[in-house]
């Protein structure tokens, strides 16, 4: 094919059609099953929506186990803390709501950046409300907040499985590193309100120990060894 | 007056099923153009045709009406082309070698097409994918760009890189045909 003009090897293209037979299975699949639905909400609604669900769920955690943090800190310190936790959930509840639908206008900050900077948040929050690096019996109770947090994270992440199957993710990663680091948080807000040991070397290495470790079996999924599917 | 897509997709995610049909009607040629460019073969882009209506039927509740319905789709045509070709490498980097190859029967498919599958095929897949939704699909720029998650920019940038590189191509004969 020499000296081919682009149009006229598009007209081909822009003629070919599909077998009726084919869009004849397909329009009676998708008829077959089909049921009303509702559009999802607006962002801003799905975010409001998914942080109420996020305070409900760290609540729902934290009783039963007692509210023994929530006791331990001042008014400021709680205020502070709560502020903090909220305001990294709503942001990453919003970008979820984003990357759930397809076609969103693209985003001027990547899902990694936006996850790094609410670390950054957290640990300076935590830094500045609890000057404290002591580190008595640090390993021992650590890992008994780290196993908490990682189990109040699961419900979390069952939760916002659910909520991504409304929509599609076309970024999966984009979206899975943001609902890894949500889930992570309502651990983070649970372990806020249960654990009395207002140390910041102890809230720093286990408390955010809870998203990292819901970012690292992300990755490990995303990047897992792929099975032949035929 | 027949009804515009925006309004066929409400109706189907009102649960009506002759919109649903009509939706199908419209909108499939398009969505197998744009698979049959990307992958040169009729048969697999019929499968991932297949592939994309039930990806969308199962994601129909994101569609925002009044919205326009074209980016929306093709943002799921993007993943499922990217999830089509990741399986497809899969398989094939998983086959055994045979001695001698079973006979098959091998569908007819016109000349231009399998040509121009072969220039595309020598795009980077960011460009091969704008310029069929471009040139192929007829979509405006600020549609392309909300289908890609780029800016208009971008997607000028990439559509001029693939002109100038598809035309090099076609000034050359071609050699070593993947049909």
């Amino acid at each position: 094919m020499e000296a081919h003009s682009d149009g006229a090897a598009f007209d081909e293209l822009r003629a070919a059609e599909p077998s009726p037979a084919r869009v004849d299975a397909i329009r009676n699949r998708i008829a077959g099953e089909l049921r009303p639905v509702r559009p999802l909400p607006s962002n801003r609604a799905l975010a409001s929506a998914l942080t109420a669900a996020f305070v409900c769920l760290s609540v729902a955690c934290a009783i039963p186990i007692r509210l023994k943090g929530y006791y331990a800190m001042t008014k400021a310190q709680m205020l502070a803390d709560c502020a903090a936790i909220l305001l990294c959930a709503f942001v990453l509840a919003f970008r979820l709501a984003q990357e759930i639908v397809p076609g969103a206008p693209p985003k001027r900050v990547s899902a990694a950046s936006l996850v790094a900077a609410g670390f950054a948040v957290m640990a300076a929050t935590t830094a500045l409300l609890f000057p404290d690096y002591s580190t008595a019996q640090f390993v021992q109770k650590g890992l008994r907040c780290l196993t908490i947090g990682t189990l109040c994270a699961i419900p979390a992440a069952g939760l916002l499985w659910r909520v991504m199957r409304l929509g599609m993710l076309t970024d999966r990663a984009s979206g899975l590193v943001t609902a890894a680091a949500l889930a992570g948080m309502v651990g983070v807000f649970t372990l806020a309100l249960h654990c009395p040991i207002l140390t910041a070397a102890h809230i720093l290495a286990w408390h955010l120990t809870v998203p990292a470790l819901a970012l690292a079996s992300v990755v490990l999924f995303i990047r897992r060894p792929r099975i032949p599917t035929a | 007056m027949s009804p515009s897509l925006e309004q066929l997709m409400t109706r189907y995610q009102q649960g009506d099923r002759e919109a649903a049909e009509a939706l199908v009607d419209a909108v499939s040629p398009q969505f197998f153009r744009f698979f049959l460019g990307c992958v040169g073969d009729r048969a697999h882009a019929e499968d991932l045709l297949q592939d994309f209506w039930l990806r969308m039927h199962a994601a129909r509740r994101s569609y925002r009406p009044p919205a326009p319905v074209l980016p929306w789709m093709y943002a799921i045509a993007r993943r499922v082309r990217v999830d089509g070709y990741r399986r497809t490498k899969r398989v094939s980097g998983h086959e055994v070698q045979m001695d001698e190859l079973p006979e098959v029967p091998v569908p007819a498919q016109r000349k231009d097409e399998r040509e121009l599958a072969v220039f595309l095929e020598q795009l980077p897949e960011s460009q091969q994918e704008v310029i069929l939704m471009l040139k192929v699909s007829g979509l405006t720029l600020e549609e392309v760009a909300a289908a890609t998650r780029t800016s208009v920019g971008a997607v000028k940038q990439k559509a001029h890189r693939a002109y100038e590189r598809l035309r090099s191509l076609m000034r050359k004969p071609v050699h070593g045909s993947p049909f």
